[in-house]
């Protein structure tokens, strides 16, 4: 199936890594980076994804898109959502079944864009990373999401690489893969571990028992809404509210480039004041005549956001009193994620866990993508004694269940089963020759299932009419490895499948899929066509490069007429004059110049002196690398 | 729900809750799908492993375990539903158990 490799897709930055010859590595991308931000921009000529995307936010805010995952598997309608849109410099709009579309201008072009495809698109990036570095095709790939993220959510993720025409081989939580970085090197017997996993805008607490290869897992909880954006969105709050009272009447909210600078500057506030206890945060021209000189203390930081970190306590209570274990069988308290580099983050666990020291042995950006490419070793069958025994057992982190008289939701796979899991219930018919039968299937702990996230409506029909409790419907229930559910249904005493239909709002049909599949496959188009583009300028760039050097050549100066010299120097100038000269040009245009220097203006001078082979050597140099580069600087 | 889950997982019906773990873990590292690599031999071990899996569920829950081990399996489903939060004797269970009957 060739390589497979893992990727962490993160609120705000991605990893990609490999396991091959019995090791991880994790994949820096094209500028050098081992993380990647999970940025997607459109400028008037291209796409950018990544560093490229980031770096150019502030001048583009309208077209820069981020934190993706933040919408990924919602409503429009979710409280959520429409609370992040305030802070958002993109625009959010519903489409006509209530889910959210991401809004840019593309050559002067309105363009919508589902969360799925931007996913799709850094999916795609971190593909293009592995496979210049293994330099093969990457086809597979094992994703990570948070444990707690529900089955639209999976759903959307999984769609998202079908988008970007890879083959999701699984889903994979991120605490588990985290916890595989942590215990696949320890030879230490059983321990109970807890994964304390703080993101850009995740949050997941996992309780795991790691025994000689086994890594299970016995509960999982969090907030799919809770991470380091939340953070800098509370110093962003503060920030606004001092420009605004030192400046009457301004206000930042209002020009999107001011609130993508603040953005950026709380972000970085935010990281320093986990070493320093106080920041100044500078920010000349924030709006015309506006400069923000502020300094923010660690204590006003954590004031700021004190109810957020003791939200990420509630989730440790659950996994433990889910589990059945108390504080103290707990052997290690493992922290990944960035915000998990918060002192105050630290300082609470270790006090909860009654002085336990949070364990920092590993990576906290890089683990969730070192434990997914584990996994993509194991799924892939690669021969190594670290991973031949190696086993995952993960769980559903929400109940699913059916609604049944009077609102009530009837769990049919609970919270914290082991995954993959089939349960069947039987139903029967309420009324004489009842031909159909409605349900509804939800999701959530809540008693009454209109406290639940609706999954979807399906209705069996098909069966012979019968009096009423006769028929027997057996429902199953099937949650694969990822996570993600369906539901099948046959009548037992007529052996007739029952048809069943899903209407879920949240999910893509196939042909949805397709189309987009076929969407990205045109920005393929593009980007080769931006990438031929590229090529063919630094093709020219090269041929004037090398007959520059040609013409400082002494012993040729020496021979060449003084007006072959001149004519030739002019030549060149003109070209680099054009090249100079703003806006891109297509690679025909830059071909054709080539063809003229090369076959009527310098070309045939330099064949007069017998060089030409000289030219050719020199111009070796060209690659494919370096125009790539190019493209993504 | 007829299988005697105590064989499913290869263990005494006195089994301690370690016996179960430690039997379910080694049963899970040859029957579990993801162990497989032949789409076939996937195919064949994922309903072991959901008998496997479903057992030790039953067996490594210490309610689940009284209802299965006091009433029956096939009260398994049912005898579930009047169970509330807190751990009861066999006998209450009875007790509780004939008075939803009714």
């Amino acid at each position: 199936m060739g390589p497979v490799v893992g990727v962490d897709l993160g609120t705000t930055y991605s990893c990609v890594a490999i396991f091959q010859n019995g090791a991880v590595e994790i994949i820096a991308n094209d500028q050098g980076n081992r993380v990647t931000p999970s940025y997607v921009a459109f400028t008037d000529s291209e796409r950018l994804v990544g560093d490229a995307a980031k770096t150019q936010a502030a001048l583009n805010p309208a077209n820069t898109i981020y934190d993706t995952k933040r919408l990924i598997g919602r409503q429009f309608t979710d409280p959520l959502v429409q609370k992040d849109m305030k802070l958002w410099p993109f625009k959010v709009v519903p489409d006509s079944s209530g889910k959210p579309l991401i809004q840019v201008t593309v050559d002067g072009a309105k363009k919508s864009l589902t969360p799925q495809e931007v996913s799709s698109m850094v999916l795609g990036k971190m593909r293009d990373t592995a496979e210049a570095y293994l330099g093969k095709e990457v086809k597979n790939m094992v994703v990570t999401v948070p444990a707690y993220f529900n089955d639209a959510q999976r759903q959307a993720t999984k769609d998202a690489g079908a988008i970007a025409g890879l083959n999701v081989l699984r889903i994979l939580n991120e605490p588990t893969a985290a916890a595989i970085a942590f215990g696949l090197d320890r030879s230490h017997a059983a321990e109970t571990v807890l994964v304390f996993d703080l993101g850009g805008g995740t949050f997941d607490v996992s309780l795991l028992s790691i025994d000689s290869g086994v890594f299970e897992v016995l509960a999982t909880a969090g907030d799919t809404h809770l991470g380091g954006e939340d953070l800098d969105a509370r110093l962003i709050q503060h920030l606004i509210g001092i420009v605004k009272k030192k400046y009457p009447g301004k206000d930042p909210t209002t020009s999107p480039a001011a609130v993508q600078k603040l953005r950026r500057e709380a972000e970085r506030a935010k990281r320093a004041l986990s070493t320093k206890t106080e920041v100044r945060v500078e920010i000349e021209g924030l709006l015309p005549g506006v400069d923000l000189s502020e300094m923010v203390t660690r204590a006003k930081f954590e004031e700021l956001c004190a109810d957020l970190f003791r939200q990420t306590l509630l989730p440790v209570e659950k996994v433990l009193e889910d589990a059945a274990i108390s504080k103290s069988d707990v052997s290690e308290v493992v922290l990944v994620g960035g915000s998990t580099r918060i002192p105050k983050v630290r300082s609470m666990l270790k006090r909860f866990f009654n002085g336990k020291e949070p364990n920092t042995s590993i990576n906290p950006d890089e683990a969730v993508a070192f434990g997914a490419a584990v996994q993509a070793g194991v799924l892939s069958g690669e021969r190594d004694k670290k991973i031949q025994d190696l086993l995952l057992l993960d769980v559903a982190p929400l109940t699913l269940g059916i609604e049944t008289t009077g609102g009530v939701m009837a769990a049919i796979i609970p919270r914290n089963t082991v995954i993959p899991t089939s349960k069947t219930k039987r139903y029967t018919t309420a009324e004489d020759g009842q031909v159909a039968v409605t349900n509804k299937v939800f999701e959530g702990e809540r008693p009454l299932s209109q406290d639940n996230r609706l999954l979807g409506t399906f209705e069996l029909s098909g069966f012979p009419a019968m009096p009423r409790g006769e028929a027997q419907i057996d429902v199953t229930f099937d949650l694969d490895a990822n996570g993600i559910l369906s539901v099948s249904a046959r009548e037992v005493t007529s052996g007739t499948e029952a048809k069943i239909t899903i209407q879920n709002a949240d999910r893509l049909s196939p042909e949805d899929v397709e189309r987009m599949v076929n969407e990205a496959a045109s920005y393929k188009d593009a980007d080769a066509q931006a990438l031929g583009r590229v090529e063919a300028r630094v093709r020219l760039e090269q041929y004037v490069h090398a007959c520059r050097k040609l013409l400082k050549d002494v012993e040729l100066r020496n021979r060449m007429l003084e007006e072959d010299v001149l004519s030739a120097t002019s030549d060149l100038d003109t070209v680099d004059a054009w090249l100079d000269d703003s806006g891109d040009h297509s690679a025909a245009e830059y071909d054709e110049r080539l063809a003229e220097l090369r076959d009527n203006s310098v070309g045939p001078v330099f064949e007069r002196y017998d060089v030409v082979g000289q030219l050719h050597r020199a111009r070796v140099g060209l690659l494919r690398v370096a125009a790539w580069r190019t493209v993504c600087a | 729900m007829g299988d005697d889950l105590y064989a499913t997982l290869g263990v005494e019906s006195s089994a301690s809750e370690d016996d179960i773990r430690r039997a379910y873990r080694r049963l899970s590292m040859t029957y579990h799908p993801d162990r497989r690599l032949d789409p076939e031999e996937q195919r064949a071990a994922a309903p072991l492993w959901l008998r496997i899996s479903s057992a030790y569920d039953v067996l490594a829950d210490s309610r689940k375990r009284m209802v299965y081990d006091e009433l029956g399996p096939e009260h398994l489903q049912q005898g579930l539903a009047v169970l509330s939060d807190k751990v009861m004797t066999p006998d209450e269970l009875h007790r509780e158990w004939r008075r939803t009957k009714a």
